[in-house]
């Protein structure tokens, strides 16, 4: 075995180890959490409640310290963690702050390319400590299936260009399934009620 | 009076060069008699010759005395109005006493009364009737499924993962 296939193995070995890293949030591990762990940390850190509707809570951390940092979005199926997301001012100074820690604690991202044309799928490694990014979304894959993706470019209506930036931690697995089974339980509600209206339309 | 010039005959009378003369009142003398007066030789205890002048003119003189009434009247009504206008005098100390009594009077709260609102007895009943009127007809009419499931169940739990998706997406 030479050199350069040694060098390989050695950051397929490391990359694996950075990518398998679990995802936390108030030192609790995000994939295994329940409602109570997460809400108990989120209020020691500083954060405070604002909203509640069953397992969709919302808090004001701006006083937690991540720079920029406005709200905290965290949504529990049941038991079972979903997302949690933060939502940061529209100030550059701090989103920049932001970004460099995020590199240096989850090490480089990358961004999946979505040009239909060339380069649908591929992946790209942008460099998030530049002073100004506007490189799409950049994700960090954790201990499946956990991932961490930043983005400037979430639609929000009530802000002035409809886009701001947010740190979503997320369990897709779960996410998705959510959103199949409330699409699913929505188009049933509106197949009821097609009947119970079918002589008005 | 006729004098040769340059061998012609020139009439040099006053009513030749000017014309004649306007008319003019017989003078009077001072005894109110009728003067005689020969044209053209006044006599010495006539009055002056009254000079031409337009009816309804004013004379210069006379002109100046009005303008000067009326500027000391407007003067005098301006210093007249300064003076209404100028502060009172500084009040006394029982004037002083009695506005602060004003005053305080006027910071004090105002107690407040509750209104009140008779209602007629007939008036009473008649909304007392009304209402069951319109209780009656609101349990006889069905249930309105647009106000009971107007949206899907979850609608705002959809919403939410819908705004939350645009930041995983």
């Amino acid at each position: 075995m030479n050199w350069k296939a040694l060098l390989a193995s050695f950051v397929v070995f490391v990359t694996t180890q950075v990518s398998a890293a679990e995802l936390t949030l108030f030192d609790v591990e995000l994939r295994t959490a329940t409602p109570e762990q997460l809400h108990r940390a989120a209020l020691a850190a500083g954060a405070r409640p604002l909203i509640r509707s069953g397992g969709h809570r919302i808090y004001d951390v701006t006083k937690v310290g991540l720079p920029g940092a406005r709200r905290l979005e965290v949504l529990f199926d049941g038991e079972r963690f979903v997302i949690a997301a933060y939502t940061f001012d529209d100030d550059s100074r701090s989103d920049h702050e932001l970004r460099r820690l995020l590199a240096a604690k989850y090490g480089p991202a990358y961004v999946i390319l979505k040009d239909l044309v060339r380069n649908d799928g591929q992946r790209y490694e942008p460099d998030l400590t530049a002073r100004h990014y506007d490189m799409g979304d950049a994700r960090w894959d954790m201990e499946p299936p956990m991932q961490l993706v930043y983005t400037q470019h979430a639609f929000n209506p009530t802000k002035a260009w409809h886009e701001e930036v947010r740190l979503s931690y997320v369990n897709p697995i779960a996410f998705e399934a959510l959103e199949k089974r409330l699409r699913a339980a929505g188009q049933q509600a509106d197949k009821a009620r097609a009947v119970q209206l079918r002589r008005s339309f | 009076m006729q004098r040769p010039l340059y061998g012609l005959a020139v009439d040099l009378t006053p009513e030749a060069v000017i014309g004649p003369a306007p008319l003019r009142p017989a003078p009077v003398a001072a005894n109110g008699a009728p003067t005689v007066q020969v044209q053209g030789a006044p006599s010495p205890n006539a009055a002056p010759a009254p000079t031409q002048q337009l009816q309804g003119a004013v004379r210069p003189s006379s002109a100046r005395l009005v303008a000067a009434a009326v500027a000391v009247g407007a003067m005098a009504w301006t210093i007249l109005m300064a003076a209404s206008r100028s502060d009172p005098p500084p009040a006394t100390a029982a004037q002083t006493a009695s506005v602060g009594k004003a005053v305080a009077a006027s910071q004090a709260p105002i107690p407040v009364v509750a209104p009140r609102v008779a209602k007629a007895p007939a008036q009473a009943s008649k909304s007392a009737a009304a209402n069951k009127a319109s209780a009656a007809i609101a349990a006889r009419r069905p249930a309105d499924p647009f106000e009971s499931r107007a949206e899907p169940p979850d609608a705002d739990l959809a919403a939410t993962l819908e705004r939350l998706r645009e930041g995983i997406k």
